[in-house]
């Protein structure tokens, strides 16, 4: 089963930056449709170029979120775009800075991104939609490295955080992934992982995204499409993750059987 | 008396310089994720009437334990103080060795356009194998190959910012990228973000002459501060340039008290809860030696501190490397044992003052009016409380000696830093006697 979901057009989501007070307009309109997640960049994805302006979505994400409590954000992100330790870092310190209110949505190609742009200090990116799940299990894997609840900061012993539980990741593939990640786990376990629909099996994934592109504040919601529209009726609540607003429970990759990041299980004397 | 030029970053390193500064301030040990903590220390910089707050860049884990910092990606932070405050600069550092560059100037032109032209991006190469060992390399990739791609990068990224204004399409065809492109980001009120540069090797230092409109500099003294800070304005005035329009602003460490005392007493309490060995450490890394072989009371052998480096090979960086071995010598030939190297060493390759407002506020003034520093990037021992001080007591101090600004005028960070040049000028140029009756 896919969510359907609202996507603003990359000419709405300029506003952002462009405008006084335009992510405020963006999520109240979103608000005023009764929804409480959009969807940032998903133009990139679209096969039709629209043409005018575009922004950077994890910042336009991350605005969003930030002047809107009730509002939960999903990141377009290709695998073409940047180097997942990149990606993972960028997406789990903008969902800590929104109290687990993020997430991804996977999907690609990314009309955006020039395939010339070689160079890379990791050697070309992957283009092939079958590296998705890859993709993903890196991100989860990297997601995962450092439990939050081993950040005891105990002033007394001098021990800040219990290193011992930290993992590395050690992947090997596309992608030669050391890890550990440099933040810690999310609120919500792990950020949110959708995938595009129509693209191949990503069993990485929590679900399954097709977007409804909007070019028009007064449009959003305004067809009634989004199905999720309806099974939320206590209003939007600002202290509930992304997560459970999609229906996921909390999750975290198991990484009890790697490596530990550290020789040390804490304490510096 | 008028705004003197004098340039202020401060340098957010998780809860202070000081390794311990978590254990001795009531702060929660997740506060380094918390949107809050970063909000209020954007605050307090504001009412402080800083120029910018800076993140460094380290995209690898190191033992949290040792210091804790680095738990957000400084972007997203920068971002975070930017929707709680209306002049303060943002200094963000990325770096060339592992980004993408059209990702990065799509999204640093982005944060600029939205933060009202505010943002400054620090190109830094990657020296570190913990790093490198997340990116897929198993070695670091050579200076010189680093250094030639991080000019491409550079100039690729700024490239690619200019076509947001001009819409005409990059063309791009170099050694490292080949690249057909051009942003359709809306235009930022400074145009695209400010270039900072960091790094002190003669490869550095050449970009930095060539396009950066600020230096992060690592200087321990300033008689060499001075020198370097001459040959990087020299060299971009032999590119074309105002040589002024390249500002210099090397890391300055403050531990501060109301006294001398309480503040010596204040830096050694915090050294003392410090992991052991983290300042020798620190030292001998950048001095390319054990010194845990040594007791406290030695005299490091001269062999030890001016043993030759292969810069072709040698992985830290060659501008600490020559700042802290110059100074090594200097301290070590007026007497000074391992023990006191390590405790003057406290800035960790920056100059450390342990006293009163008015005593950094001498070094301070020394340092600019004599053309050694354009500003500081201040490393204070702890955050937030540190940061309080500086803006309630160091301040004042600063402008009531014509130092510094009283209100901000210009809207832009690029505006800022180019107002500094007529100011720094017209401050330096005042005669000494005048300044100091009036």
């Amino acid at each position: 089963m896919s969510h359907a979901l609202v996507a603003p057009s990359d000419r709405l989501l300029a506003t952002v930056v462009t405008e006084r007070g335009g992510a405020a307009r963006l999520a109240g309109a979103v608000r005023d449709a009764g929804l409480d997640v959009v969807v940032v960049g998903a133009d990139r994805f679209d096969p039709a170029d629209h043409g005018g302006p575009r922004v950077d979505p994890s910042v336009v994400a991350l605005e969003l979120g930030r002047v809107a409590p009730e509002l939960g954000v999903l990141v377009a992100v290709a695998p073409t775009r940047d180097h997942p330790y990149n990606t993972a870092r960028r997406i789990l310190s903008i969902d800590h800075l929104l109290g687990g209110r993020a997430g991804v949505l996977l999907g690609g190609p990314d009309r955006y991104t020039v395939p010339a742009a070689s160079g890379t200090a990791w050697g070309s990116a992957p283009e092939d939609d079958r590296l998705l799940d890859e993709y993903a299990a890196v991100l989860r894997g990297l997601w995962s490295t450092w439990p939050v609840e081993s950040i005891v900061a105990d002033r007394e012993t001098g021990v800040y955080a219990e290193s011992g539980s930290i993992r590395r990741l050690d992947h090997e593939g596309s992608w030669r992934i050391a890890g550990a990640l440099t933040s810690p786990t999310s609120p919500q376990g792990e950020p949110v992982l959708a995938v595009l629909s129509g693209l191949g099996p990503v069993p990485h994934a929590d679900l399954v995204v097709d977007v409804l592109r909007v070019d028009d504040l007064d449009a959003i919601g305004r067809d009634g499409s989004d199905p999720r529209r309806t099974s939320r009726p206590n209003g939007p609540n600002e202290s509930t993750t992304l997560r459970t607003r999609l229906g996921l429970a909390p999750r975290r990759l198991d990484l009890t059987d790697a490596r530990p990041a550290f020789a040390t299980t804490g304490g510096t004397r | 008396m008028t705004d003197g030029g004098l340039i202020l970053g401060v340098n957010l390193q998780g809860f202070g310089q000081r390794p311990a500064a978590w254990r001795t301030q009531d702060v929660a040990g997740t506060d380094l994720v918390a949107p809050g903590f970063w909000e209020h220390i954007g605050r307090v910089a504001e009412r402080g009437l800083l120029d910018m707050v800076f993140f460094a860049d380290h995209p690898a884990l190191a033992d949290p334990n040792v210091r804790p910092l680095g738990l957000l990606e400084p972007f997203t932070a920068l971002q975070t103080i930017a929707g709680v405050t209306e002049h303060l600069g943002l200094v963000g550092t990325a770096s060339t060795t592992y980004n993408d560059p059209l990702e990065l100037a799509e999204r640093l032109l982005t944060l600029d356009t939205l933060s009202g032209g505010r943002l400054a991006w620090n190109a830094v190469t990657t020296y570190a194998p913990d790093v490198s060992a997340n990116y897929g390399l198993t070695a670091n990739p050579p200076r010189p190959e680093r250094y030639a791609r991080a000019g491409e990068f550079v100039d690729l990224v700024t490239a690619l910012w200019r076509s947001a204004a001009t819409g005409e399409t990059v063309h791009h065809r170099g050694p490292v990228f080949e690249l057909d492109a051009r942003l359709e980001v809306p235009v930022s009120a400074q145009g695209h973000p400010v270039v900072f540069q960091a790094g002190g090797s003669p490869q550095g230092r050449d970009l930095a002459a060539r396009i950066a409109e600020g230096v992060f500099a690592v200087e321990l003294t300033p008689g060499p501060a001075r020198e370097h800070a001459r040959a990087v304005k020299d060299a971009a005035a032999r590119y074309g340039r105002d040589p002024e329009s390249v500002r210099i602003v090397p890391g300055l460490s403050l531990v501060l008290g109301s006294t001398e005392r309480e503040a010596q007493d204040r830096y050694d309490a915090l050294e003392a809860l410090a992991p052991d060995g983290h300042a020798l450490r620190s030292l001998g890394s950048h001095l390319d030696a054990d010194l845990s072989v040594f007791s406290p009371d030695d005299r490091l052998p001269a062999e030890v501190i001016d043993h030759p480096i292969d810069p072709a090979t040698y992985g830290p960086s060659l501008g600490y490397h020559e700042t802290v071995t110059t100074w090594a010598r200097e301290q070590t030939a007026a007497g000074a044992t391992v023990r006191d190297l390590v405790r003057q060493f406290g800035g960790y390759g920056a100059r450390i003052v342990v006293g009163t407002p008015e005593q950094a506020a001498d070094t301070i003034e020394e340092w600019y009016r004599t053309g050694a520093a354009d500003g500081f990037n201040l490393m204070i021992d702890e955050f937030p409380r540190g940061l309080e001080t500086v803006a309630d007591h160091l301040v004042p101090i600063l402008q009531e000696r014509g130092l510094f600004r009283r209100s901000y005028e210009e809207p832009t960070l690029r505006g800022r830093l180019r107002a500094s040049v007529g100011a720094a000028r017209s401050y330096r140029g005042r005669d000494t006697t005048e300044r100091i009756t009036a």
